[in-house]
């Protein structure tokens, strides 16, 4: 096991590497720079690339930044006077991390529930209200989502907040336009794997020993129909964090979604770089943990596969 | 639609750009107290005058910092720190008598040597944040210690005791006074606010205020709060208590926000918004300093002649385009932005002289014939570079169909990433390319030095002695008629006898306020202030 933690984190640190040095290139050779500023004289723009060092050569650069990246030091940012990207990562990273574990914990919950509904009942018509919820889901992208939430309960209902983070009501409608999307991937998954598990022998074993139904759905068929939910959360969680990038711009989030997206748009180069670091590791670990924790669920699969 | 905007800017001109609920009311007692929320698009930059002091400093210091002067709507001076000033005979010395009630938050007085602050701090060559540093080249001095070739004893900003400020001019300025509300002028507090701690601007201990408002606190992406300043000297015309301003990026939230009841103030709004309010849901409409225009390609055949460039002016139905582009946008055909004041009258600029050129299609098809293409024939396809914006397709479209259906040209459209764009600009790589310019300060020059031969800005390399020398002798008076003459001349050069640039448009921000803030008034540039606001119940 810690032979394959161990080799597992030896490749994120290479394939890290090479995602540090391919967006480097590319955020440098992406035409522009960062003090585009509409309206600013051109000697004034010379001056600024040069006091920041970007006149010099690339692979100068880079040396200094992977020198700088050694030393923990993710640069400053050239467009926020005064902030360095580590400060800008320690306090936005919390509100989409929050936002995120918010969502997830939601999603899995409910999806679980609304999956074993699906698979157990022997009602057509839920089990097709449910499906029908599922598609649609997976369906709308989340942005199109925010805005009519927005538009539905923040304009014309006046019920909730719109704009930031300030109470609990401002989570409201952000986390469901964030939650529907892995909800309804969850319960799906759960269905599907549910379904397949209430045929198998142990199930049957189990009723035949007189153990009591609510038991044998919610212990021994549930930890089975499980490892697909958990191999999926990793790439959901991604998802949680990645797709907040429109949803956090759409409520004024002051998260790392809307934090890249304006990086990218004003090249913020030391920004860009951290955020993708950031990310970079976050996806590793959680993938990783995915991993493991189907081993713990599940002895029948080896992890030197 | 369209019409109905017009009539709005027509009514908001003659009432001095301010909607009738907003009309500034010294008379009657205005409602004490109360807090409002503010939303500003745009987040980038800091609250340092000596710094990268765009759009968030901007915004800042309309409520937290008085500079020496500032201009009202009609461009008449306000003193604000400054309660007079000299100008020497010879134009080279200005000496600003400081008002000695000036105080900043803290109860401590605001100094010459605070002015001097922000002015060293920008100048240190250590500093590389401060984009108007060159705004301070005129001081003598300035220019060699910013370069790292003088000493700051040489920069001949004085302060000759704590209420009075001097500035020894290395050349005759004579719009230096217009330049007093660009933000290197503006007073930091000395001790505090110090180029080794970059970030002193956020902590409200250090980010002292010396005007209506000052700092409470500050949340980096979030926004910024602040408070009445009681020391203000004029304390007991502020009736606001707080303002918490707000970083809003996109625009379906700013709306969002408005309509919630989240946001009282909210700038910059889609063009649709001005058909849905009226003045009296709080439509406000800002008369920016702006001016878009097409920059031609000087070096490119066929755009090297004279005729070719005034027959693509000629051809555009601007009215036209902007009726596509959505109300915000407003035929132009100035270089210097249409609502820019005269240095030397109380009428725009633009408005005191017959127009630059006239819109004239069966023209634009002669002059094209005479430079050789009759009707287009031979004419090879350009392309025009844009933005990727929504309304600048939109611009680039029109301009497309107009050249081709009056003059049998193609135009080849490429919408470019911001960043691409600009780029493209600075190396010259394009045919035609969109270009805009929004005014530093209100007045003419801070245009026309932009196409001065050899001049960094000047993207297309004119090079015109004629138009230099018509610059220089603006600059080179006192006399401000005489100045607005050779400015209107430099102008003239520019446009209606060489089409160097070529007009296309101009853009107002298009604003809701709450109509219970009262007692809103405008300053030179169409922005509203809000330092003296009232809040009805």
């Amino acid at each position: 096991m810690l032979k394959y933690i161990g080799k597992r984190l030896l490749f994120g640190i290479v394939s890290l590497f090479a995602l540090i040095v391919i967006v480097f290139f590319l955020t440098r050779f992406m035409p522009g720079n960062p003090f585009n500023y509409e309206n600013i004289n051109q000697s004034v723009r010379d001056e600024l690339l040069s006091h920041y060092g970007l006149d010099r050569p690339v692979l100068e650069q880079l040396g200094v930044y992977l020198n700088n990246l050694l030393h923990g030091d993710l640069g400053i940012s050239y467009k926020k006077a005064g902030m360095t990207v580590n400060e800008l990562i320690r306090t936005e990273a919390p509100y989409t991390l929050r936002l995120g574990v918010i969502s997830y914990v939601i999603s899995l919950v409910l999806g679980v529930f609304l999956g074993i509904r699906m698979a157990v009942t022997s009602r057509e018509s839920v089990r097709g209200g449910l499906m029908a919820f599922t598609v649609m889901g997976i369906s709308i992208p989340n942005y199109v989502l925010a805005l009519l939430l927005m538009l539905v309960f923040g304009v014309m209902l006046k019920l909730v907040p719109v704009v930031g983070l300030g109470t609990w009501k401002h989570y409201i409608l952000p986390v469901a336009s964030l939650t529907v999307y892995p909800l309804a991937q969850i319960s799906k998954l759960v269905r599907s794997s549910y379904t397949e598990a209430m045929q198998q022998d142990y199930v049957t074993m189990a009723k035949a020993k007189g153990i009591a139904g609510r038991r044998i759905v919610l212990v021994h068929i549930l930890k089975n129909a499980m490892i697909p939910v958990i191999t999926a959360s990793g790439p959901i969680i991604a998802f949680l964090v990645t797709g907040s990038f429109v949803v956090e711009e759409i409520f004024t989030i002051p998260g790392i979604g809307r934090e890249f997206v304006d990086a990218v748009s004003n090249r913020d180069y030391t920004v860009i770089m951290g955020l993708t670091i950031f990310l970079g590791i976050t996806l590793m670990i959680c993938n990783l943990a995915a991993d493991i924790l189907c081993v713990l669920v599940d002895p029948r699969i080896k992890l030197e596969e | 639609m369209k019409k109905k905007l017009l009539s709005v800017l027509l009514t908001l001109s003659m009432a001095a750009a301010l909607p009738a609920s907003a009309l500034a009311d010294e008379g009657a007692a205005l409602p004490q107290g109360g807090e409002i929320n503010i939303a500003t698009v745009s987040c980038a930059g800091s609250l340092d005058p000596a710094g990268v002091a765009i759009d968030m400093w901007t915004e800042y210091a309309k409520l937290c910092t008085d500079g020496l002067l500032s201009y009202d709507s009609d461009g008449s001076v306000i003193y604000e720190t400054a309660e007079s000033y000299d100008v020497s005979d010879d134009g080279l010395v200005y000496t600003f008598h400081l008002r000695e009630d000036a105080k900043w938050s803290d109860g401590s007085a605001v100094t010459a040597d605070d002015f001097l602050n922000t002015i060293h701090r920008a100048l240190d060559p250590e500093n590389g944040g401060a984009i108007y540093a060159n705004m301070l080249f005129g001081i003598d001095g300035a220019e060699a210690y910013h370069n790292g070739e003088g000493a700051l004893e040489d920069v001949k900003a004085i302060a000759v005791d704590d209420h009075t400020l001097e500035f020894d001019l290395n050349a005759p300025c004579s719009y230096f006074l217009k330049m007093m509300t660009i933000p290197v002028f503006y007073p930091s507090k000395a001790g505090l606010a110090t180029n080794e701690d970059e970030e002193w601007f956020k902590d409200p201990a250090k980010s002292l205020g010396n005007g209506a408002f000052c700092l409470e606190s500050y949340t980096d992406g979030v926004g910024y709060t602040v408070v009445k300043n009681p020391y203000y000297y004029q304390a007991d015309r502020v009736n606001l208590d707080k303002i918490n301003v707000n970083f809003i990026t996109d625009t379906t939230a700013l709306l969002a926000g408005y309509q919630t009841g989240e946001m009282d103030v909210v700038t910059g709004l889609p063009d649709y918004v001005a058909d849905d309010y009226t003045e009296e849901d709080g439509l406000f409409i800002w008369t920016m300093l702006t001016s878009k225009f097409i920059l031609p390609n000087l070096e490119v055949e066929p755009l090297d002649n004279e005729l070719v460039r005034e027959a693509i002016a000629l051809a555009l139905n601007r009215e036209e385009i902007c009726a596509a582009i959505g109300n915000d946008y407003i035929p132009s055909l100035n270089y210097v932005a249409e609502y820019m004041l005269s240095p030397s009258s109380d009428q725009y600029f633009k408005d005191e002289q017959e127009p630059l050129f006239v819109e004239d299609q069966e023209k634009a098809k002669e002059l094209l014939a005479e430079a050789g293409y009759p009707d287009g024939e031979g004419f090879p396809t350009l392309t025009y570079k844009y933005p990727n914006s929504e309304k600048d397709s939109l611009l680039a479209q029109g301009i497309q169909a107009q050249l081709k259906s009056v003059l049998n040209i193609d135009i080849e459209l490429v919408g470019e990433e911001d960043g691409v764009w600009s780029t493209d600009r600075e190396d010259g790589n394009y045919d035609l390319i969109r270009h805009s310019w929004t005014a530093d300060f209100n007045d003419p020059i801070n245009y026309l030095s932009l196409y001065v031969s050899g001049a960094s800005s000047n993207y297309n390399h004119v090079a015109d002695a004629a138009y230099d020398e018509a610059v220089a002798n603006s600059n080179a008076t006192t006399d401000q008629a005489e100045r607005d003459k050779y400015l209107h001349e430099a102008q003239n050069i520019l446009v209606s006898e060489n089409f160097y640039v070529i007009p296309a448009v101009t853009q107002v921000y298009i604003c809701l306020i709450n109509p219970n803030l009262t007692n809103i008034t405008t300053n030179d540039k169409g922005e509203p202030m809000y330092r003296f606001a009232a809040l009805n119940a």
